[in-house]
């Protein structure tokens, strides 16, 4: 893959507000990145201003490198060739990402036979063992199934297979198991983990839960109101936090572990 | 659940959690089986009894946002339950401001949101209202659903404080339904986990969660993420 490099991104909307006033990180060839922050600190809207799908009210200023093109300034046919078979993408809400009244396996195959040319037995083929690679166990009946028809945990599935149908050398998975059960996420969240190692894929995720990110990434970018606070190496910033945000983002990510402490020693319950 | 002690119920989507507590709210009738507050059963078509019911049972929910009606001014919501559940029938407009007021302290808010509206408070800070509101009935039970999963985390950390404050002061006890179990830890003495709308485990949330004897107990635990 190429490295995609993000340097003091901007994103204000037609009123002037400045959504994000400055965000840079480097993703370098097979690196997973979490970006980190509360709703409104701008993750998800540096992950649409990187596929060029920003609303049409907000601009984005600054510079996002792909190679050797610079993303935004390319032509809508340039973002084309980018999207999809260079960077995929999964958001948080899969009923969303999905046409409600399309059988799971036709829309899974029109990218297949539309990037990778395959028709008929070969297409069928290859729908099923796209769902066989984000571990759906019953791949016949899912392809035949409309999205309102399967659960939760497979719809997210399903949209991972979607984003992956064109072989993209990077994924950006935005809050992609924030709607998730606990343990459909920790399934999820390993699938992830397998599907990038074999790929050898670079990852963009994006969450607000630091426990979450430590589970499929190795380093992270803090984002609060807009603006890069930390960021680095995973370890190091959970070793050595410098924000009051981050010591935040840390505790609360041990408050279990804390508490059940707590509780077994007898303490204040 | 006996009073003075918190109760966590936990569960995947689909477990029964939310039905337990619309089932406890009147909001559905049970199949089958009973359920009995203060050792009299809860039954909707006797009205003496819903009318102290409902005084004594309040309920918060997850999204803040659906909770509060967006052309209600928040000095109106708050005193909706007085008005509806008859508390301020022979009580002056006075008495009526004081105590909404005095709720509005107790969440932390003060006087300057009364002629507010719902869409000009944070989440965190509507949280609060709809907590105002379900307290200022002096409710002895409060039934709490993911009160915190819609808020990030400084707020989710300063409403279990206020819970926990409130609890005291109010002499409230509280079931919590949550998906996570740090909630559940921080609030409750008592937990019960559900599965498939069955009880799988229940104990002190000490000992459930320090040594889980059901599998399915034993996964969701194993499910919470952790940093290294």
């Amino acid at each position: 893959m190429s490295e995609l490099l993000v340097t003091d991104l901007r994103v204000e909307s037609q009123s002037g507000d400045s959504l994000i006033q400055s965000v840079s990180f480097k993703l370098g060839s097979g690196t997973r990145l979490g970006l980190l922050g509360e709703s409104g600190s701008g993750k998800s809207l540096s992950a649409l201003a990187i596929t060029g799908l920003l609303p049409g009210n907000l601009s984005a200023s600054g510079s996002i490198k792909y190679g050797e093109l610079e993303l935004l300034i390319a032509t809508e046919s340039q973002l084309n060739q980018i999207r999809g078979s260079q960077v995929g993408i999964v958001f948080q809400d899969p009923l969303s990402s999905l046409d409600p009244v399309m059988k799971i396996g036709k829309q899974l195959g029109k990218p297949l036979s539309k990037y990778q040319g395959l028709r008929g037995e070969d297409l069928v083929a290859a729908i099923e063992s796209s769902l066989a690679e984000v571990k759906i166990a019953s791949p016949y009946r899912v392809a035949h199934s409309y999205p309102h028809e399967i659960s939760g945990g497979e719809r997210q599935r399903v949209a991972i297979a979607l984003a992956l149908a064109c072989k993209p050398k990077i994924l950006i998975a935005d809050e992609i198991t924030t709607s998730l059960d606990v343990s459909i996420q920790s399934e999820i969240l390993d699938l992830l983990d397998t599907i990038i190692e074999q790929r050898g894929m670079g990852l963009i995720f994006i969450t607000h839960d630091l426990a979450v990110a430590a589970n499929v990434v190795d380093e992270v970018v803090i984002i609060q109101n807009g603006l890069v606070i930390e960021s680095g190496k995973l370890q190091r910033i959970i070793d050595d936090p410098q924000s009051d945000y981050v010591k935040l983002l840390i505790r609360s990510a041990r408050s279990l572990d804390n508490l059940l402490g707590k509780l077994n020693q007898g303490g204040e319950q | 659940m006996s009073a003075g002690s918190n109760l966590g119920i936990v569960g995947e989507s689909g477990s029964g959690k939310s039905t337990l507590m619309k089932l406890a709210l009147g909001l559905y009738k049970p199949a089958s089986g009973e359920i009995l507050f203060e050792s009299k059963l809860v039954d909707f078509r006797d009205r003496e009894f819903a009318r102290s019911y409902r005084k004594s049972v309040q309920a918060v929910f997850q999204d803040p946002y659906s909770s509060l009606d967006p052309r209600q001014k928040i000095q109106s919501a708050i005193a909706e339950p007085l008005n509806s559940l008859g508390i301020s029938r022979d009580q002056s407009k006075e008495w009526v401001a004081d105590r909404v007021l005095q709720a509005l302290l107790d969440v932390g808010l003060d006087e300057s949101a009364l002629q507010k509206y719902p869409h000009e408070f944070s989440g965190g800070q509507r949280q609060r209202i709809a907590i105002a509101r379900a307290v200022i009935s002096k409710p002895k039970l409060l039934l709490a659903d993911e009160p915190v999963s819609s808020l990030d985390v400084a707020n989710r950390e300063l409403v279990i404080e206020l819970l926990k404050t409130l609890q005291i002061q109010y002499g409230l006890t509280i079931a919590v339904i949550s998906h996570d179990l740090s909630v559940i830890a921080a609030l409750c003495e008592e937990i019960l986990v559900l599965e498939s709308g069955r009880i799988v485990e229940q104990g002190t949330t000490a000992s459930v969660l320090a040594s889980p004897n059901a599998p399915y107990t034993k996964k969701l635990l194993r499910a919470v993420p952790r940093i290294p």
